[in-house]
């Protein structure tokens, strides 16, 4: 699959990088919305933040977060917007996921006001009910794996290493014979 | 970032008109989603669309930059697994991940806030397709020269104060690039080299293109900077020890003795010592010493594991008779990991081996004078 943003990473294509290091790389944007527009993304190619690191996603956030403090003070802008695509159906021109830093100042013409939607109070309950389960869920279920696989663990390296000293009881045996 | 005392007034008031800091204490009711001791998620009242989620921390801030690097990090890491819920709730691939920080950006509340909103097909939000808009090229190019200078030094401060945890890991490995002090520590012991930089800063600057570790050493740094710097230092040195010596005997002659600071200034004298050669042996030695160092510590690092290995023979017996094997319980098996995370398996081995014949030939020495021992009784017995 073509990614221009891993061709740009690899040295292939040219770029105005800002910051790079082992994890992640900051450019201008190749079509800038307004003057100030960064893009950052992960060296590793995902499309979701789900399947990076908690590392690599700190990572990527605390870039973010200086380069909106940078741009506050490089270029003047009365405020900062910081967007990130994650996943399909995002309007994300890459297809990898991608950070934006945008520097704002009145009457640039750019806005991110959506239209509210209204929804039905037993929507929205619905919605919080599945979205708080899988919430708690992704927190308990992590602590519940790592808790058993270790007992496992212990038990097998227990009973191997009997049975190979029990091997090596025998060996000596066989040395000792005359 | 740093508030003044005003600013801090001014954040307090905010503070106690908040909605948003009502719905972290209860008082005002909402949907939440998670909560923990420093953030909280709740479901926004005016969606984008259905599960748009706010995320917040609980304490007031009123922009991202203000966050203290604990929250912040803990956040982001939260920030994934929240998001993953809402994906999984709504039954959606994607997501928009937006903050806005101040009015101008459409910021609408003083409490810093995180949306995440849900993404769809069609689903009519098309507030997010960015267009190019017309700018000024020259100023785009003064921005890209003033960012690729600012954003890794205002990194760098960042990390300072509050290092990623396992960013001191990556640290330790020999890639690693200096940062101006630790250059100037660094440079500061190595005697020769200080001299060099003094004496004959055309040379350094040819060595520092083709030394490897010069290299390393002077990534984040501009040579001329560092000749300057340190010039400036040593000459500054050596003017007041001359002072100094010389300023009991020509106590009445004050002129004599600018006269004489004024040529130290002047680095044509200095430069007259011959001490080149004798520049690039030194520099060798000291690399060679600081090889020898490094392997004393990897010997070091190996005794250890000898102690562990003792205890379990098992890991003994694979490191020496199955390497692979060994290695793939290693990637299998998590405490494995820990033990062996930075060690060069065969290295190990090698070095096992080498004690193994060292213990072999030392018992069979003993064995040998014991058995000369009693061969000697025998003798006299007989």
């Amino acid at each position: 699959m073509e990614c221009k943003l891993c061709k740009i990473k690899e040295g292939k294509l040219k770029a105005k990088i800002v910051y790079e290091d082992a994890i992640v790389l900051a450019m201008l944007s190749e079509y800038p919305a307004a003057l100030g527009h960064v893009e950052i993304f992960s060296k590793q190619h995902v499309d979701t933040i789900e399947a990076l690191q908690d590392i690599v996603v700190q990572q990527l956030f605390t870039v973010a977060n200086t380069t909106a403090s940078a741009l506050f003070e490089a270029s003047g802008a009365q405020g900062t917007n910081i967007v990130m695509f994650n996943g399909d159906n995002t309007n994300n021109p890459y297809p990898h996921l991608v950070c934006m830093v945008l520097s704002r100042r009145e009457d640039d013409g750019i806005n991110f006001q959506w239209k509210p939607k209204q929804l039905q109070p037993e929507e929205m309950d619905a919605v919080q009910s599945k979205i708080r389960d899988k919430a708690f869920i992704a927190e308990h279920h992590e602590k519940e794996k790592k808790e058993p696989k270790k007992a496992e663990e212990h038990k097998k390296q227990e009973e191997e290493v009997i049975t190979i000293e029990e091997e090596n009881y025998q060996v000596k045996q066989l040395d000792r014979l005359p | 970032m740093q508030l003044t005392p005003e600013q801090q007034q001014a954040l307090e008031a905010q503070k106690a008109n908040c909605p948003f800091c009502k719905i972290v204490k209860g008082e005002i009711p909402s949907k939440k989603i998670y909560e923990d001791d420093k953030i909280i998620a709740v479901l926004d009242i005016n969606p984008a669309f259905k599960g748009h989620t706010l995320v917040m921390p609980k304490e007031h801030y009123p922009i991202l930059p203000l966050l203290p690097p604990e929250t912040f990090q803990h956040l982001s890491v939260k920030i994934k697994e929240i998001s993953k819920a809402v994906k999984e709730g709504v039954l959606v691939f994607g997501d928009i991940i937006f903050v806005a920080n101040g009015v101008v950006a459409g910021q609408q509340s003083q409490h810093f806030l995180l949306h995440i909103i849900p993404r769809e097909k069609n689903d009519g939000i098309d507030v997010f397709e960015f267009k190019k808009g017309d700018i000024d090229k020259i100023k785009e190019e003064e921005l890209y020269k003033v960012l690729k200078q600012n954003l890794p030094l205002m990194l760098k401060n960042a990390y300072a104060k509050f290092p990623i945890q396992q960013q001191q890991k990556t640290s330790s490995l020999p890639s690693t690039s200096y940062t101006k002090e630790e250059a100037f520590a660094i440079i500061d012991k190595n005697i020769p080299l200080k001299r060099l930089i003094v004496e004959n800063s055309e040379q350094f600057k040819a060595l520092a293109q083709t030394n490897p570790q010069l290299q390393m050493l002077l990534k984040n740094i501009q040579i001329d900077e560092i000749i300057s710097v340190i010039r400036k230092k040593e000459l500054g040195e050596d003017r007041q020890s001359v002072v100094q010596k010389q300023s009991k005997p020509i106590i009445k002659e004050a002129e004599v003795v600018q006269q004489q600071q004024s040529q130290f200034s002047q680095p044509s004298i200095i430069q007259q010592k011959p001490v080149q050669i004798d520049v690039f042996k030194e520099l060798e030695e000291n690399f060679k010493k600081q090889q020898l160092s490094e392997k004393l510590a990897e010997e070091e690092i190996y005794e250890d594991f000898m102690e562990v290995l003792a205890i379990n023979p098992k890991l003994k017996y694979l490191l020496l008779h199955d390497l692979p094997l060994l290695k793939e319980k290693i990637s299998k098996i998590a405490e494995l990991q820990e033990i062996f995370k930075d060690v060069d398996l065969s290295k190990l081995k090698e070095y096992v081996e080498k004690k193994e014949v060292e213990e072999y030939n030392e018992d069979k020495n003993k064995e040998d004078k014991e058995q000369n021992n009693e061969d000697d009784l025998i003798s006299r017995i007989g």
